[in-house]
């Protein structure tokens, strides 16, 4: 961020505060493919914010939400009590160039290979795993219609077969096959569950996407994803074995950090609702579905050369294991 | 015919330098960089050794399991057609073949699956 931009956001800070604005200690954090964020104090009067400020990256992928929207989700999940750092100030692209929002900014370190491994973190793990739980049947209480989340159109059809029928859309016209997500997405269709009624739905809510300190989780993060789903899809994503960061231990199987039951334990203690691992099967089999497309679309930014990049071209070779994981998990195991 | 040692050993020798002799040296941040490098010089090296022969051999095998000819990329299509529209829903050679398929494809992206979920080699290959 130039020291213009910054001159930029103290001038519309002050304009819309009413107070004196002075932005220090900008610094460059770890985004995501899809945004940027800036850690940055902002002195607002008499009080500092340590803040964050989120832009759209110079590359954004196509299917995921605007800076505006996200914005407005954060504020919708703040007011029924998720854990999100709190919404501040929607951003004017007029300031920045870009769209942007700032929040507050939450303590804590989300990266998952960290995460699972040092025990000084949270270090109740179930009790960490039940405060998931809670948190999504949280974000599952927020139902349509919501004027302020219009932009989310709820699917005409399952969500589930939205997804299998949006999936080989994509895949008929990309340059290569791939017979066994057919299989997942065919098998996806044939298992379709029963619909329920449609409820906010994270999407992305695994290790690696909230922030963890010493006492517990700080921060639900990154909702570019969320929209109206069936709440199962959220608690598929977590446990699903490509998000535990290789804790393949059972006792692990809730993102890598607890035990399942812990997680429907939480869930159940907000929601009422009583889940079982049966349950959630078919969304841990539409976990990997859906990441295996989520990582196709991915490595074919560098495949492409729109964006030659390690990490990406390493994510189109993510595809097979989860293509395996899904037979496996549908019957198709030698000797299963 | 090409003089020894061939590309797999020269980039299995490049990891080992990477691994041993750099990695050690490197500040914490650059670790992750490192790794997907040796990650990635893993998958080239077993493609290399591994070679044409099981392409060629799914190859053959799509074109008699779906009777169909055409290019590996056409046969594939057919296959995930044919998955799509549930002709290998009920068809073990199929579903054995597409196994097969997909194994082979992990054991040059991400063969540590298999050990990480008990398959043997034989399941492997199959």
């Amino acid at each position: 961020m130039s020291p213009e931009d910054i001159a930029r956001l103290e001038h519309w800070l002050a304009d819309k505060t009413g107070e004196q604005i002075t932005i220090g200690a900008v610094k460059a954090l770890s985004g995501g493919a899809i945004q940027e964020n800036w850690a940055a104090d902002i002195q607002c009067g008499d009080e500092l914010i340590k803040a964050v400020i989120r832009c759209d990256a110079a590359s954004a992928v196509g299917d995921s939400l605007t800076r505006a929207q996200e914005f407005a989700l954060l504020k919708a999940a703040y007011a029924v009590g998720v854990t999100v750092p709190g919404p501040l100030w929607q951003g004017d692209a007029a300031v920045l160039g870009r769209d942007f929002f700032i929040m507050r900014r939450a303590a804590g370190t989300a990266a998952g290979h960290r995460l699972v491994r040092d025990k000084t973190l949270a270090a109740d793990r179930p009790a960490l795993v039940r405060q998931v739980g809670r948190e999504m049947a949280r974000i599952h209480s927020i139902t349509p219609p919501r004027e302020d989340l219009a932009f989310l159109t709820p699917p005409a059809v399952h969500p589930a077969l939205l997804f299998v029928q949006e999936s080989r859309a994509f895949l008929d016209q990309y340059h290569s096959a791939f017979p066994g997500l057919e299989w997942g997405l065919r098998w996806l269709e044939t298992h379709l569950p029963t619909q329920e009624p449609l409820c906010l739905v994270h999407r992305d809510f695994r290790t690696g996407n909230y922030m963890v300190d010493e006492q517990g989780l700080t921060a639900v993060l990154d909702w570019e994803f969320t929209t109206w789903s069936q709440p199962l899809e959220d608690l598929g994503w977590f446990c699903a074995r490509c998000w535990r960061f290789g804790q393949l231990d059972a006792a692990l199987a809730a993102g890598g950090m607890g035990p399942r039951e812990a997680l429907f334990e939480g869930y159940r203690e907000i929601s009422g609702r009583q889940v079982t691992e049966q349950d959630v099967y078919y969304w841990e089999v539409f976990a990997h579905v859906r990441w295996a497309m989520i990582a196709i679309k991915q490595g074919e930014r560098h495949i492409s050369g729109q964006e030659p990049s390690l990490e990406l071209a390493l994510t189109a070779h993510i595809v097979p294991e989860l293509e395996l994981h899904i037979l496996a998990m549908t019957g198709l195991k030698p000797d299963s | 015919m090409r003089i020894k040692p061939d590309g797999a050993d020269l980039l299995d020798t490049v990891a080992t330098v990477l691994r041993d002799d750099i990695l050690p040296a490197l500040p914490a941040e650059k670790h992750y960089a490192l790794r997907m490098t040796l990650n990635a010089l893993g998958i080239a090296r077993r493609q290399l050794q591994a070679g044409d022969a099981a392409e060629e051999v799914e190859y053959e095998s799509l074109q008699v399991l779906l009777d169909q000819e055409g290019s590996h990329e056409e046969v594939t299509r057919g296959f995930a057609d044919l998955i799509r529209a549930g002709g290998v829903d009920d068809d073990a050679a199929l579903q054995r073949m597409l196994w097969s398929l997909t194994a082979q494809r992990v054991s040059e992206s991400a063969p540590r699956y298999f050990l990480q979920e008990g398959l043997s080699q034989e399941e492997q290959a199959e």
